[in-house]
């Protein structure tokens, strides 16, 4: 599968990366924030959206979803630390995989992409 | 009225006078004077009270005399046109005469009487300053000295007009002596201490009591209009009556400052003031809601009222309707108003401090749980790259710790409340993880027990870091040996004790296992956890191993 990342934590970006890849998926673009994810989705086209809710600058990610699925039907994955009912809710109105709440493990990850 | 005044040595004053008897004044020690409300005087004279020589009481009655003076042979009556008379008494007869009614001195001249700083000189000075007549008295005997006479009513610094309307409007309605005692004066309530004195003079032995003012109460309903008026004005708070139309009867002047908006308002409403100001009578509708709603539940409401005022700042307004309630009818109806605007402003800095308070805690808790992820990932990131299983597994365990730790930030963020949490949640959520985490080949039946306990966030972390060795000691050491593996989580609270109890159905514990000997670094943490908790720990071998914990809440 083809994947945009998108969080705005650097190094869970790289260690999430890392079990994406090592479950033998592809990451096709890493994004930190709402426009960059919207601007690199519609770019890339990947397969699903792996998204973070609490982004850079105060953004939020199911609102990236949104506008990304307003052209271009692409799942997500959302994996957050916010799992309280409202945003859960919210999330679950896009068209979404999975909602993991980190931490989370490569297994997890892998069986929500699958 | 009857005022009797008791001797205990056989001297009996007695005197029963159909007129009020409002007050004394001693002249000498033998020697009293009565006025009473018409300004009639009486003179007494130690053992009996007596009209002697009647017609000059009576004559120096009709001159209305404003005080009194005793010196060595004669009393002074000072009228209240400022002219005096002297009453001499004649030693022979024992009678009492005037001796000087028209004295050149006074004759249209006006003085005032004036004591020196001894108390026994007594000067008549006129407009000018100049003294005109002096007299001395001699009288050594505190009772009987004039100023004395005039202090036992209670004031010094009063003028003799003062004291003599005073005298004249005492009213005595007790009659028992000694002690303290009240009377009313003009409605005013005056306290009295009685004081006994001893008389030994001459052969006559005698007791006398007066009086000393000692405090003053002054009922509410004896003010004068004026007085409500001047307090209706002054105070603080908008205040009006209405009748039961809403139409103002009365207003005070805090309410509206405006003399001529306040005349325009009696008797008309808020209504017409809306409408006179040509501006929305939204709030005259409000207002009058509320008015109706006082009358009808026959109690008093409260609202609280919004204006922008002129530099458009919104303030607030706390109004009460009250009704006024006369024999079982409402007669009128109060209102009052409270600018409460800083109240309110407070309040509104209040709630903005806390919500940012809160934001920010949520935020912390928020970046806690994040740096918490971050590690959990790397610990991920090292497991799964581990051949070997042992070392594999013990970065599972650092993970599951972390994890339980991370549990309650975000429990904590999710909650209304960042004091405590729910265990039995957090344990079944934590539970639910680690089989995941720890997971063998085996679906392990989890079973929770037990009602909602509330913890603090240290208690809930320890509790949490404690059922974390448990179930991993389980997974570990009892879930791969038995085929329908299991465990039980009980939580329950029990007076103010909280009881956790885990089970599963392993094969227990090694029959050469020794409480706190060659114990696993798990066995180590439950037992410091325990110890934080300040509880005590139960482990025993019974259908598998079963852990119980109890610990003050």
């Amino acid at each position: 599968m083809r994947i945009l990342l998108v969080d705005d934590d650097q190094l869970i970006r790289f260690v999430h990366q890392m079990f994406i890849e090592r479950a033998g998926h592809e990451v096709v673009g890493v994004a930190e924030e709402e426009t960059q994810a919207v601007r690199m989705a519609l770019e890339l086209k990947p397969d699903v959206v792996i998204m973070d809710i609490r982004l850079e600058d105060g953004t939020n990610g199911i609102s990236a979803m949104q506008t990304i699925q307003e052209t271009l039907n692409i799942p997500a994955i959302y994996i957050s630390g916010n799992s309280d009912n409202k945003t859960m809710d919210e999330a679950g109105k896009t068209n979404m995989k999975a909602f993991l709440v980190k931490p989370v493990t490569q297994d997890e990850i892998a069986k929500a992409i699958v | 009225m009857i005022l009797n005044i008791k001797s205990t040595f056989g001297c009996f004053f007695y005197v029963e006078e159909p007129l009020s008897l409002s007050g004394m004044q001693f002249l000498k020690s033998n020697q009293f004077i009565w006025n009473n409300q018409e300004g009639n005087y009486l003179l007494g004279e130690r053992t009996a009270l007596y009209f002697q020589n009647y017609k000059v009481l009576e004559k120096a009655a009709k001159l209305k005399f404003e005080g009194v003076l005793w010196f060595e042979n004669c009393t002074v009556l000072v009228e209240s046109d400022n002219r005096w008379i002297c009453i001499k008494k004649d030693e022979e007869t024992d009678l009492l005469e005037i001796e000087s009614a028209d004295d050149s001195i006074s004759k249209n001249k006006k003085f005032e009487l004036v004591s020196s700083a001894s108390d026994l000189e007594w000067l008549f000075i006129n407009d000018k300053g100049e003294v005109v007549c002096s007299f001395e008295n001699t009288v050594s005997h505190p009772v009987h000295q004039l100023n004395d006479a005039i202090r036992r009513f209670g004031k010094q610094g009063l003028s003799l007009q003062e004291i003599s309307e005073k005298l004249s409007d005492l009213e005595v309605f007790e009659g028992e002596a000694g002690g303290m005692k009240s009377y009313t004066y003009r409605g005013v309530v005056l306290e009295y201490e009685f004081h006994r004195f001893q008389l030994s003079q001459d052969e006559m032995n005698g007791e006398i009591i007066y009086f000393k003012l000692r405090n003053i109460q002054r009922p509410f309903e004896k003010f004068s209009a004026d007085f409500y008026k001047v307090v209706l004005n002054s105070a603080a708070v908008d205040i009006a009556v209405f009748d039961l139309e809403q139409r103002y009867m009365l207003i005070n002047e805090f309410a509206v400052k405006n003399k001529e908006v306040r005349n325009w308002l009696i008797g008309r409403t808020d209504f017409d003031y809306c409408e006179f100001k040509g501006t929305d009578d939204s709030m005259a509708k409000v207002r009058k809601e509320f008015f109706e709603q006082s009358k009808r539940e026959r109690r008093m409401v409260e609202m609280e009222e919004k204006i922008i005022d002129a530099d458009g700042k919104a303030r607030y307004s706390l109004k009460r309707f009250k009704p006024i309630i006369v024999q079982d009818e409402i007669k009128y109806m109060m209102g009052f108003g409270m600018d409460v605007t800083p109240v309110i402003d407070a309040q509104e800095q209040l709630q903005k401090s806390l919500l940012e308070k809160e934001a920010l805690l949520g935020e912390i808790h928020h970046r806690v749980k994040n740096n918490l992820t971050v590690v959990y990932s790397l610990l991920e990131l090292q497991a799964i790259q581990e051949k070997n299983v042992d070392i594999a597994f013990a970065y599972r365990e650092s993970q599951s710790r972390i994890k339980a730790m991370a549990l309650v930030h975000e429990m904590l963020y999710k909650s209304n409340s960042f004091e405590a949490i729910e265990l039995f949640s957090y344990l079944k959520n934590l539970a639910e993880h680690l089989q995941h985490l720890l997971s063998v080949d085996k679906t392990v039946e989890l079973k929770f027990m037990g009602t909602p306990v509330e913890l603090t966030i240290s208690k809930a972390v320890t509790c949490g870091l404690f059922a974390n060795e448990i179930l991993t000691n389980s997974y570990k050491y009892a879930i791969p040996f038995v085929e329908n593996p299991e465990i039980r989580i009980r939580l329950e609270e029990v007076n103010d004790c909280v009881e956790m109890e885990i089970c599963d159905n392993g094969p227990g514990l090694n029959a050469d296992f020794e409480e706190g000997k060659n114990e696993s670094l798990g066995f180590k943490l439950m037992r410091t956890f325990t110890s934080q908790l300040k509880g005590d720990l139960e482990i025993k071998s019974e259908n598998g191993l079963r852990y119980l914990l109890k610990f003050k809440k």
